[in-house]
């Protein structure tokens, strides 16, 4: 075996077991500790924060603890009625990232209608370029995540015809490279959260046939480290936020048996923190709602069915994309 | 939170750090409250301007910050100009030249939210800033630099930077700009030798390098310069072959990614690096792809034409990879006098298996092997033709020879290094021939047991380099019987792998191996015949597509359940089902029996 200095070891004292009611405790609480530094200091991204807890906890099947009026009441607040985009936090400015937070709660919560969808889906629509790639808001920052979110928000929304779906696949694959992989923008390095983006989007586009499978799947599982961990390029330190992007885009491949599933949960539970509840990017590390989410989201990929299944390309249940009759590509599938 | 470490304090040491973090938080809250007050009234001023560094530098994430420095800065770039105006009332031709400049920028401006709102604010508000836009905008990227040396990898900064650099070279000449773009390349070099794998950067640093048309044998250099500091520079061989095709490029046709004289020097480094530490993936990644051009390209597997009852003919076409509709036609040795639709199997614009119609009259011709050309008019009942192998020249050949003999080497070396086993099972598939695909079979095994977290991956390989040479030895270029029968029975498949390669089969017969999972299977699409028997199936229903099947045995499937059998309903044309040794209930037998009544023979 190859050496691998940038692996961390699972002891006997880490969990080996899924905490469930810890967790459930962990999400809901979070929110009520405004005043915590923590809360402060991540005011930037409490939509996305708000989607991650929400989403996670209903994996939990505990979506009835979350207060869903407030939850509403907040993201109608975060709608800037001029352009149409939402924004992460009140007073703050529209961007694509918490666009896409806003929508999938929404979604989640079967609230669609309180918010102006036709302001979304004009914002989301015009920060398209004419080359096909989107912006993350109106200061011009390009990268394949936002594509991402444009296509999913407006796939959620159904109206896709909004945006020039060929330019946008035409786009993303500008920004594929030798390994069969995707970076941020032409030329930029692959990385697994790039992956998962730019495969989500062709996925729901149907255009998943565009790559190479074996290729881009063979880089993947090399992100898999001894401990069982992934990492999200070669030579990093594993982080369970991999479970998500390169267990979903290995899915999407048809390709998850080419990592072991036993070892990557046996990480992923590993960083679950015992006393507090939630989960960390390593052992031992401290938890936060955004590796709370993909800990459990790569839990129910890898077929813990003690939580709701999850839909590898919107990360949300499977039970509410089902409900909105969408269906995503996956390779072999057609 | 990423590499936060929980550290368990003592009580003491913990309400400490508990009042520290109360006083950084309710700082940090007024702040943020204090400016986005003075946003609310459109009254921005110097204070608010520092202070909104102050609170990045802390938190370089909160993207609103960064806006409103830049609506500030708008701001401050439009009021310099209008003060320029003012200051050349008295001078007639630089006055003509400002007023277009001004009007330009208030173009620009009025774009942007709150930036003209803020026109009542005094000037004295502005003290302790620079005086001029160029010193501004100097000025801001230091404050940039320093929020990034806290925090390299946020994206907002980054983002953040290019815009000012940007603006600043909008309002600069030529030569200054020039300025501008190397010094910045300067900074790249600093944040890159701090984090060789900074993707931030490196994104940065590709799009300094186009402002500033830096040439790309100079990047291709400094990628080499940093590959040489370090073989694990995953980002430098990336950007190296980002650049060698810019740089170095084949001609058409040519079966090397690069130049071939390029081909060879890089060939010789990477191998280089290789020996030297063979456990370091990187330069691995980099040699696969050096050596992968030729089998990239898509290449005709089989074509088949069949003659239908009532004259008119159906022409199943495979491909090494997806292709589209025109490549299709292009790649086809079907040559048509009138065009002909191609639909692909699963209804994709892209795809490795296609189908069309010929009419019974339709004139044309079939290019077989040799180059010789049959009338579509011969073909009573079958056609195949399949595509030729790889030609691969001498000079590729001898580079695999010498690269198998350095794997070789290393092998005798170090006999479980995975990357050494890989890439010696990879040459030896590239150079072909029964023995080599054995050869490499046997490696395949081996890895599987060295590596074997992916041994998934290493068996799905052996098991289609398994089915090629199977699919290579039973499906030639043939002119008689309407049949084509493959026998892949205990092959060890673990799913349907390359499931293309069989799409001109009748008859498929894949018993005895570990298929779990039928995705592909629409690709099958001249398949009448499916034996299954003797695989542990979980899911039937990519089956559902095939219409053409006639008769289908899943003998011993361990199927439990007549429900699993739902997705065969839909077969119309199935006339005989074998369902032997299952582990159905009984009292679903006449379940069963019941609801596939139509099929003739039924063996349940």
């Amino acid at each position: 075996m190859a050496d691998h200095p940038k692996d961390v070891t699972i002891t006997d004292e880490h969990p080996k077991t899924l905490l469930r009611d810890k967790h459930v405790e962990y999400i809901v609480s979070y929110s009520k500790k405004k005043d915590d530094f923590e809360y402060t200091m991540t005011e930037h991204i409490r939509m996305s924060g708000m989607y991650w807890g929400i989403t996670a906890v209903d994996l939990l099947g505990c979506l009835g603890r979350m207060d869903h009026t407030e939850i509403v009441s907040f993201i109608q607040q975060c709608q800037d009625k001029t352009s149409g985009g939402i924004a992460p936090s009140i007073q703050h400015d529209p961007h694509m990232l918490s666009t896409l937070s806003a929508v999938q709660i929404l979604v989640l919560l079967d609230s669609v209608s309180s918010i102006d969808v036709e302001g979304v889906v004009r914002y989301v629509s015009g920060l398209q370029n004419s080359d096909g790639s989107f912006n993350g808001d109106k200061w011009g920052e390009v990268d394949t995540r936002f594509s991402f979110c444009a296509v999913a928000c407006l796939r959620l929304l159904n109206r896709l015809d909004a945006i020039n779906k060929e330019k946008s696949v035409e786009f993303v694959m500008k920004c594929s490279n030798i390994d069969g992989g995707f970076g941020t923008r032409p030329g930029s390095e692959t990385h697994a959260g790039q992956i998962y983006c730019c495969l989500g989007m062709l996925s729901i586009l149907g255009e998943l046939n565009r790559v190479d499978f074996d290729t881009l799947g063979w880089w993947l599982c090399e992100r898999q480290l001894p401990s069982g961990g992934l990492n999200g390029r070669p030579e990093k330190l594993p982080d369970v936020c991999y479970s998500w992007w390169v267990l979903s885009s290995l899915t999407l491949l048809n390709r998850l048996h080419w990592i072991n599933p036993d070892k990557m949960r046996t990480f992923i539970l590993a960083t679950q923190d015992p006393e507090t509840g939630g989960f960390t990017d390593r052992p031992g590390d401290v938890p936060d709602l955004y590796h709370t989410l993909f800990g459990l989201a790569g839990l129910s990929l890898l077929g813990d069915t003690s939580l709701k299944r999850i839909n590898p390309v919107f990360c949300m249940p499977q039970y509410v994309i089902d409900k909105l009759n969408i269906s995503i590509q996956i390779v072999g599938d057609d | 939170m990423h590499g936060r470490l929980k550290v368990k304090d003592s009580s003491e040491k913990a309400a400490e750090k508990a009042i520290e973090r109360e006083k950084k938080r309710v700082k940090y809250v007024a702040g943020i409250q204090f400016l986005f007050e003075m946003r609310e009234r459109g009254s921005y001023n110097a204070e608010a301007f520092k202070s909104s560094a102050l609170l990045l530098q802390v938190n370089p994430d909160a993207l609103t910050l960064w806006c409103i420095r830049r609506e500030i800065l708008l701001y401050l770039r439009k009021r310099h100009y209008e003060n320029k105006l003012l200051r050349s009332e008295d001078d007639g031709n630089k006055t003509e030249k400002t007023t277009e400049t001004a009007d330009e920028q208030d173009g620009e401006v009025a774009d942007e939210k709150d930036a003209s709102s803020t026109n009542h604010v005094e000037h004295s508000d502005w003290k302790g800033l620079p005086q001029t836009w160029k010193e501004l905008a100097s000025s801001e990227l230091s404050v940039v630099a320093s929020c990034l040396q806290a925090n390299p990898k946020s994206y907002g900064a980054w983002h953040h930077r290019f815009w000012v650099l940007q603006q600043l070279c909008n309002d600069i000449s030529e030569e200054d700009q020039q300025k501008v773009w190397k010094e910045e390349l300067e900074l790249c070099n600093l944040f890159l030798s701090k984090d060789e794998r900074n993707f931030h950067c490196w994104d940065h640093r590709r799009a300094v390098t186009a402002c500033g048309a830096v040439p790309a044998e100079r990047e291709l250099r400094f990628s080499l310069d940093l590959i040489e500091r370090n073989f694990s520079n995953y980002s430098a061989w990336h950007y190296r072959s980002k650049l060698l095709p810019l740089v170095h490029a084949p001609p058409p046709d040519s079966c090397y990614p690069i130049h071939e004289n390029t081909f060879h020097k890089e060939l010789e480094r990477v191998v280089n690096a290789v020996f030297t530490d063979p456990g370091d993936q990187s330069p691995w990644f980099f040699l696969r792809w050096l050596l992968q051009k030729q089998a990239s390209k898509p290449q005709l597997v089989h074509m088949t034409v069949s003659r239908k009852e009532d004259g008119s003919a159906e022409v199943v076409s495979s491909f090494s990879r997806v292709v589209d509709e025109a490549a299709v036609s292009a790649m086809s040795p079907l040559h048509l006098a009138t065009h002909v639709t191609w639909t692909s199997a699963s209804g994709r614009p892209l795809d490795s298996v296609w189908l069309c119609e010929v009419a019974g009259d339709a004139a044309g011709d079939v290019v077989v092997a040799g180059g010789e050309r049959v009338p579509l008019s011969a073909v009573d009942v079958s056609l195949r033709v399949t595509g030729a192998a790889v030609a691969c020249p001498a000079a590729a050949r001898a580079v695999l020879h010498t690269l198998l003999h350095d794997c070789r080497l290393l092998h005798q070396l170090d006999a479980d290094n995975k990357w050494v086993l890989m890439s010696l099972a990879e040459v030896l598939c590239f150079l072909g021939s029964t023995d080599n695909v054995t050869e490499a079979c046997d490696l395949l095994q081996r890895l599987s047991s060295v590596d074997p977290l992916r041994a998934g991956y290493y068996t799905d390989r052996r098991s289609s380099l398994k089915l090629q040479e199977a699919v290579a030895v039973q499906i030639t270029d043939s002119t008689t019987g309407q049949e084509t029968k493959f026998n892949g029975r205990s092959l060890g498949l673990p799913r349907l792998l390359l499931p293309h390669l069989l799409a001109c089969c009748t008859h498929v017969d894949l018993a005895n191996n570990n298929i779990t999972d039928l995705a592909g299977a629409c690709k099958l699409v001249s398949c009448t015949h499916l034996v299954l028997d003797g695989n542990p199936l979980t899911c039937l229903q990519p089956l559902s597509r095939l219409r053409r099947l006639r008769e289908v045995s899943l003998a011993s499937c361990g199927l439990q359940s007549g429900a699993q059998l739902a997705p065969l309903s839909a077969l119309s044309s199935l006339r005989s089902l074998v369902l032997l040794n299952n582990e159905f209930p009984p009292s679903e037998i006449p379940v069963i029996r019941n609801s596939f009544q139509d099929v003739v023979s039924l063996k349940v």
